[in-house]
């Protein structure tokens, strides 16, 4: 769906999704791609938000626990994987649903005002927050 | 009788007066000729012996006037009729009368006596001292004796005459009074013979075996006067007596008065059982009555309901006749109605395939749309239109999940609706099969019930008659229970006029 974009305000696109209850939202350009489920190999000793690897076309990425990072709890198996790129980093982020990409002003001092109350997640953060979690 | 009596008597007394009197006119006289022809024959030999020895000496010395007169005065005997003394050989020496008879050729050596006829002859042999031979023949009449013995019968005939006179009128007078007290003894006992015993008693003064036999008569009147009065007592049902005295007929009639007594008990006990017995029969044959009433009644409404229960199963054989063809054809219309339902399920589990198929491609589109929308965002500016149309084309895809999950909806509700009717209609297969099966053998039934309703009104006509007649026959049970109630209670009346010794002694 087009929306008139004007130019006193930037905008920005960005993909919304679901977890669990809550709808959060990442820059678009962090997005890789979406998949569907794909076969997880768990890893031994390793954290609890450390869910495993998959093999994306022969590539090994890390699967995180999005749930489990942003506090609301272990999640659940899902269908649908987002394959983002943070800190030069690939990871899949298990989410329940994606709800597709949408542009929204973003201005320059807040946060992007984003449809139906989702949340702008800092991915570079978490990561960093998640390697800090490491052994 | 009395006659017979009295004749009898009079003729036996007669009888024997007659023979004693006989007998006193045949022997006494000869017991009195023979008495006075052996004193009349003393009397010759002791004469003649002393005219023998008074007229030896003048035998002796030949002096025949002297012996003449010696026989002379012998002859003052008026029995002696003559005297001779002869001497040898047959000369008469002395004889009285003159006219001696000669004398016999042979002598005697003793004395003889010799009877002749009319006379009794002794001769006695004379010896004198000289040694001459003498014979003295004394001849004696027994005209006096003929004469005495005459007189003596007419004596005795006489004095049996007035005997006999005597005697009869005594013996008739002794008879006539034994007969008339016999009589009046023998018309009482004819008087009892006849049944009466209204009779006086026979004078019984008389100390002899008639006033003895009198007496009885009179005791034997008095106890038959008792048992009579008893008996009439009896007869009125007076069973409280006893019979005083004692002899067979009080003990015979005391023991028929037990007897009675006894009998009367147990009649009193059995009429009271009759009645309570018919009591019982008649409340019983009248209520078996009131029942055979009911019971005509009740068959009467039986037989109009069996009517109308036999009309009513025609009907019902008529109707369940369509009730089996509807089941019949419920049973197909079912069976057709199962296929298609299957054929539906099957459809619907092929749609819900085909859906599945679909929201695949749905998914994988929509995945493709976002990931297109975010190629057009790296390609910046350049990509601007190419993530519209992404996000166009994600929103027809989300659009198409949506209509998938509604249509899911829809498949999952006709298969879980069809899944439910599949089962149903399985149940209402097998249901209208057995409601088929149950039809038939309504059918059948029903044709047996209306056959039976029919046997049994046909049947039910015979039975109305029989019930009527019940009615008839209980109507004439009560008839007779009430006449036996009846005759139960006379017969009570009946017993009851009995006193027995029970009720003599209240």
């Amino acid at each position: 769906m087009s929306e008139p974009v004007e130019p006193p305000t930037p905008t920005a696109t960005y993909l919304c999704f679901s977890v669990g209850r809550t709808r959060l939202a990442l820059p678009a350009p962090m997005v890789a791609e979406v998949t569907p489920r794909l076969p997880l190999t768990a890893l031994p000793l390793a954290p609890a938000h450390l869910l495993g690897v998959v093999n994306l076309r022969g590539r090994p990425v890390t699967v995180l626990d999005l749930s489990a990072l942003i506090g609301l709890g272990p999640s659940r198996p899902t269908d649908l994987y987002i394959i983002a790129t943070a800190l030069d980093m690939r990871v899949a982020l298990p989410v329940k649903r994606v709800h597709g990409v949408e542009q929204a002003p973003t201005p320059p001092d807040r946060p992007p005002e984003l449809a139906r109350g989702a949340t702008l997640l800092d991915l570079p953060a978490l990561l960093q927050q998640a390697l800090a979690m490491l052994p | 009788m009395n006659l017979s009596i009295r004749a009898r008597l009079t003729a036996s007394i007669l009888a024997v007066v007659t023979l004693i009197v006989a007998f006193q006119v045949w022997y006494f006289p000869q017991v009195q000729e023979l008495a006075a022809m052996e004193a009349l024959e003393s009397k010759a030999r002791s004469v003649t012996e002393l005219v023998a020895h008074q007229t030896s000496t003048p035998l002796d010395m030949g002096y025949a006037d002297q012996a003449h007169e010696v026989l002379v005065g012998a002859l003052q005997d008026r029995d002696l009729v003559s005297l001779a003394i002869y001497t040898p050989p047959n000369l008469v020496f002395a004889a009285a009368p003159a006219d001696a008879p000669p004398a016999p050729e042979a002598w005697p050596t003793a004395v003889t006596i010799t009877a002749e006829a009319r006379g009794v002859r002794v001769d006695v042999p004379m010896t004198t001292r000289s040694g001459d031979h003498g014979l003295l023949i004394a001849r004696y009449s027994t005209q006096v004796l003929a004469n005495q013995r005459v007189e003596s019968m007419y004596q005795a005939v006489l004095l049996g005459a007035m005997v006999l006179v005597v005697g009869l009128l005594l013996a008739w007078l002794v008879a006539n009074s034994f007969s008339q007290r016999v009589s009046v003894m023998a018309a009482a006992i004819q008087t009892v013979a006849r049944g009466k015993l209204d009779v006086r008693p026979v004078p019984d003064a008389e100390q002899d075996e008639l006033g003895d036999m009198a007496r009885a008569l009179n005791t034997m009147l008095a106890s038959l006067r008792d048992i009579e009065l008893s008996v009439q007592r009896l007869g009125k049902g007076d069973l409280s007596q006893r019979v005083d005295g004692v002899g067979d007929l009080a003990d015979a009639l005391n023991r028929t008065i037990d007897n009675q007594r006894e009998l009367v008990r147990r009649l009193t006990g059995t009429a009271s059982a009759i009645q309570s017995v018919a009591a019982e029969i008649l409340n019983a044959s009248e209520r078996q009555a009131a029942g055979a009433a009911r019971l005509a009644s009740v068959v009467e409404a039986t037989t109009n309901r069996m009517d109308l229960l036999h009309a009513s199963g025609e009907r019902i054989a008529d109707s369940s006749l369509a009730v089996l063809d509807d089941a019949d054809q419920t049973h197909a219309d079912t069976l057709v109605i199962s296929s298609r339902i299957y054929q539906l399920t099957a459809h619907s589990e092929r749609i819900g395939e085909i859906l599945d198929a679909i929201r695949d491609i749905a998914n994988k589109s929509e995945l493709l749309t976002i990931n297109a929308a975010l190629e057009g965002t790296r390609a910046g500016e350049a990509g601007r239109g190419f993530s519209l149309v992404a996000s166009q084309m994600h929103r027809l895809t989300e659009q198409i999940v949506g209509a998938i999950r509604d249509i899911q909806d829809l498949n999952d509700d006709i298969h879980g609706a069809t899944s439910g009717t599949v089962h149903a209609t399985a149940e209402m297969t097998a249901r209208a099969s057995s409601t088929a099966q149950a039809a038939r053998r309504i059918r059948e039934i029903i044709q047996a019930q209306a056959d039976v309703t029919g046997d049994v009104t046909t049947g039910m006509a015979p039975v109305g008659g029989v019930v009527r007649d019940a009615v008839t026959a209980t109507h004439d049970n009560v008839h007779a229970a009430r006449s036996l109630q009846d005759l139960s209670t006379r017969l009570d009346q009946l017993v009851a006029r009995f006193v027995t010794a029970d009720e003599g002694e209240r």
